[in-house]
């Protein structure tokens, strides 16, 4: 059987639960099959999300823990690319035909199969798929072709139309590609369903600090969805009437989205607790990559995003390092205790604080000290310093209305209808299971 | 004593012969140092680690990310 991937970044199960009843393709398949929550892996952003969940290894294994890592034993941080990921896609893995568009990291394009790369895309100047030509039968197919859309912006409508406009387009391109060439694994992923809710989360959730009910954003929300569902409906529709009941279809999402309740600066904690110092007082809204560090003076220091990374200051690993093998231990147990006792503005959190060794079945790679979830990952920790408080009115790189939550979806269709509920690292299994179903 | 710094690792004579041809005409000097390039490719690879994009192209990408908020 062969085997078509709906990938919708960032689509929680309580939205999806929602607006089921507008949602009538999504809801479809759910009745045609299994599906549930599926529990994203740690830390739940994109990359890694969707390697682990292809591959079927967590991100320990496949040392990958997020855009960007710190190259152990040193204060320099790198990119994650496609190129990083050394593990196959089971679908490599089988030898199975695939054709795959915008899955994450994505640029330069995988040599398999074939291939159109995601959002790390600078532009349509560079080798965007594999192979080479595939990109201009797309261009020749829907115009210029778009991998994203500025999200963080205050030009709400603006964005919509740009949101939609990429979001056809990669449905077209994907419905000639799949038309068109042979595949055994079709995987589509769109990055768009994420975007909108880090552009209108405030218009549609209760939760979110400032929720504004009754706007147009409001509307754009669930129409956004009604797009998508009917996008699919054409997309399924399409391949099975041209490969009837041999075509299983999987809806996925790497992760949820929630409102954000709140933004952290976390290095201006980390001074004000006495792990972290500077040489010079650091600019308002500085990155701390760039300020100056008394490396002699500092044992914890921290990269912000949906989650905070926690390096140690190791002596014997960093180049300045000043916290011996003795005192680490004692250094992380401080450093948590403090963590348990943050007080928000809103009052007390539950934040999470782990070793990845606790986290994964193997740590590869350049991993961090320690992994921190401020408040369930509502409270967004950022890097920047300089400020006067650690508690911020707003997200340091533009305005954002969520982050990101444990909770995604899962339909699997056809499949004996029920609802099960599935842990990210087994999605790979799952999919190969379907493909060898009658 | 000076620590060591090479030990040994055995291969079918067989193997080895054929890596014996494959590096004839290039510049590695012995089947030992041509394994030693190998492992540390294969063991990088393993590791996981940088990728080998053109710092040119990995600026690109990291102006790229930061335009969308990642970095």
């Amino acid at each position: 059987m062969r085997l078509l991937i709906l990938a919708l970044d960032g689509v929680p199960f309580d939205v999806f639960s929602r607006l089921s009843d507008e949602l009538h393709n999504m809801s479809e398949l759910r009745d045609g099959g299994r599906w549930g929550t599926l529990r994203a892996v740690d830390p739940p952003i994109t990359v890694p999300a969707w390697a682990s969940m292809f591959t079927g290894r967590d991100p320990g294994e496949l040392g990958i823990y997020g855009f960007r890592h710190l190259k152990r034993g040193t204060y320099e941080g790198y990119i994650v690319t496609s190129q990083s990921l050394r593990e196959k896609f089971f679908w490599e893995a089988e030898g199975l035909r695939s054709i795959v568009v915008g899955l994450p990291p994505g640029y330069p394009p995988r040599k398999y199969g074939i291939w159109v790369s995601d959002f790390y895309t600078p532009d349509t100047n560079r080798q965007w798929t594999y192979p080479t030509g595939i990109a201009d039968e797309i261009v020749g197919s829907v115009g210029d072709y778009v991998f994203d859309i500025p999200y963080r912006t205050d030009r709400k409508d603006e964005a919509y139309r740009s949101l939609v406009d990429m979001t056809v387009k990669r449905w077209r391109a994907a419905r000639m590609l799949m038309e068109k060439y042979p595949w055994d694994v079709f995987v589509l992923h769109e990055i768009g369903t994420d975007r909108l809710h880090h552009l209108y989360q405030k218009y549609f959730d209760p939760q979110h600090p400032q929720y504004v009910p009754g706007t147009t954003y409001e509307t754009y929300f669930a129409e956004y969805y009604r797009l998508v569902d009917g996008l699919i409906g054409d997309l399924v529709g399409a391949a099975r009437k041209r490969w009837g009941d041999q075509v299983a279809v999987a809806v996925l999402s790497d992760h949820g989205n929630q409102a954000q309740r709140g933004v952290f600066a976390v290095n201006m904690w980390l001074a004000e607790q006495g792990y972290l110092h500077f040489r010079s007082e650091p600019a308002r809204g500085e990155d701390i990559e760039k300020s100056e560090v008394d490396w002699k003076r500092t044992q914890l220091w921290a990269w912000g995003g949906y989650y905070a990374r926690v390096f140690v200051n190791k002596a014997g690993r960093e180049p300045q390092g000043i916290v011996s093998e003795e005192e680490y231990w004692d250094v992380i147990r401080d450093f948590r205790r403090k963590v348990k006792a943050l007080k928000c503005p809103w009052g007390y959190v539950e934040s999470q604080v782990y070793r990845p060794q606790e986290l994964y079945r193997a740590v590869n790679g350049d991993y961090p000290d320690l992994i921190v979830y401020f408040d369930n990952v509502r409270v967004r920790p950022v890097q920047t310093v300089g400020y006067e408080t650690y508690w911020l009115s707003e997200n340091d790189r533009g305005p954002d209305d969520s982050l990101h939550s444990f909770d995604g979806i899962y339909i699997l269709s056809p499949y004996e209808p029920g609802k099960r509920d599935m842990y990210a690292v087994d999605v790979a299994n799952a999919l190969v299971g379907l493909m060898r179903r009658r | 004593m000076e620590e060591r710094k090479y030990t040994t690792v055995s291969i079918p004579i067989t193997l080895y012969r054929r890596l014996e041809s494959m590096i004839r005409g290039t510049g590695f000097r012995s089947v030992s140092e041509y394994v030693t390039y190998l492992l540390r490719e294969i063991v990088a690879m393993k590791e996981g680690g940088e990728p080998t994009l053109s710092p040119e192209e990995i600026e690109e990408i990291k102006r790229r990310l930061r335009a969308l908020g990642y970095l």
